[in-house]
């Protein structure tokens, strides 16, 4: 009797040295795990180096330049908000106002901030969707 | 007859030798070694006469997206051209990613090559896009309704979608086709529009909330004019490529580059 006493205290201090080992190995993973941060997304600053002369000078130019800056670095990091697209509605806006001008660039970012809704992908073809279901949005209208 | 028979001993040896192993390249495509790839193919030297050493390096090019080098060595090198197959999975490919380069290689083809490609389902697709007056007879039925799809898209006129979005906000969408967002847009115009009539009801249009209000519904309801016209255009390009994808996918289904 005592020998089998003998064995059954064994046995449970096997199963229980076991336990405790990957339990100790399941906290020393978790504890020591490689964290991975969301890299920062470095944003550029508003700019018209490609723009006529008319558009540097421009007030509104440094008005708008201004207003994204404030918006990117400081209102949008707080959001925290998903959108439906690659490119987020004020990059999407910069850009296009880099490449179109202020007047017809803040008018395609008015017009990505209405479209962006929860079924917007839907309206979209397969090639136009990213590995991530976000719809891909180039500002250029390139035809090849 | 000894010395014969070791000379076809000698020449069956060296013919075996100087072969590329295709599975083995099969293998390092599969398992993406695009390094080993690259050097297994540039270990054979450009005077070793083997005659699909060409072929796999094009293979490669067309694989790794390198579209110029591929034309490049297909101008250096016509008698590529005379392989009908190599040209069929070579265009259904550049397709998918660019139309200007399958024009170029078309063009190679007829400059250079047998003239394969005049016949072929990519040169007619190709031509049937560019041509409202050209009969879509050809296509297979699998086709024809991307290519419906993209007739609709193409019959579109901006100045309807812009008179409808004027009209009434959002409409425009419906009309070119992007239904979803429709309400999106008709809500956002319309909460904004109530406001800064609420606005300039309430305090007057000198308000500087008024101002306010009445800039960002303006700002919304002229984007979603101008927007439309925009976003007419785009459709047509996305439509257009959509359904040369279909083409280029039909083309090269079954079709694996290795």
């Amino acid at each position: 009797m005592n020998r089998f006493k003998l064995i059954l205290f064994c046995f449970v201090f096997l199963v229980e040295l076991k336990a405790q080992s990957f339990l100790t190995d399941s906290i020393l993973s978790n504890s020591f795990e490689e964290y991975h941060f969301d890299k920062y997304k470095v944003r550029s600053v508003l700019n018209f180096k490609e723009r006529s002369i008319w558009n540097k000078m421009n007030p509104f130019s440094y008005v708008s330049v201004g207003l994204m800056f404030v918006y990117q670095r400081f209102i949008s990091q707080q959001l925290g908000s998903e959108c439906a697209f690659e490119t987020t509605c004020s990059e999407h806006a910069k850009r296009a106002m880099e490449h179109y001008g202020i007047l017809k660039g803040s008018l395609i970012g008015f017009y990505q901030l209405q479209s962006c809704t929860a079924k917007t992908g839907y309206d979209y073809p397969n090639q136009s969707i990213n590995n991530e279901g976000e719809i891909i949005n180039p500002v250029e209208l390139n035809e090849d | 007859m000894k010395i014969k028979l070791l000379m076809v001993f000698l020449m069956i040896c060296f013919s075996s030798y100087s072969q590329i192993n295709s599975s083995f390249i099969k293998h390092l495509v599969l398992y993406d070694l695009n390094t080993e790839h690259n050097s297994y193919l540039n270990s054979f030297s450009d005077s070793t006469n083997i005659d699909s050493l060409d072929y796999f390096k094009l293979k490669f090019y067309l694989l790794h997206n390198k579209y110029d080098t591929f034309l490049d060595n297909v101008s250096v090198n016509p008698d590529v051209l005379n392989d009908s197959s190599l040209l069929d999975y070579s265009t259904g490919h550049l397709l998918k990613w660019s139309i200007s380069k399958t024009k170029s290689l078309i063009k190679i083809d007829s400059l250079f090559g047998m003239n394969y490609l005049s016949n072929s389902l990519i040169k007619k697709s190709l031509l049937l896009v560019g041509d409202k007056t050209l009969s879509a007879d050809f296509l297979p039925s699998s086709l024809r309704t991307h290519f419906d799809e993209f007739e609709k898209t193409r019959n579109k006129k901006a100045w309807v979608g812009g008179a409808l979005a004027t009209l009434l906000p959002g409409a425009g969408k419906l009309y070119i086709g992007r239904g979803k967002s429709f309400l999106g847009s008709f809500m956002v115009n319309i909460f904004y529009g109530a406001t800064a009539y609420e606005s300039i009801h309430q305090f007057g249009i000198r308000n500087t909330y008024s101002i306010l209000t009445t800039g960002v519904f303006s700002a919304f309801y002229l984007s979603n004019i101008y927007g439309t016209i925009f976003d007419l255009k785009r459709i047509k390009i996305e439509k257009k490529k959509h359904f040369l994808y279909e083409v280029a996918d039909y083309q090269s289904s079954g079709v694996y580059l290795y």
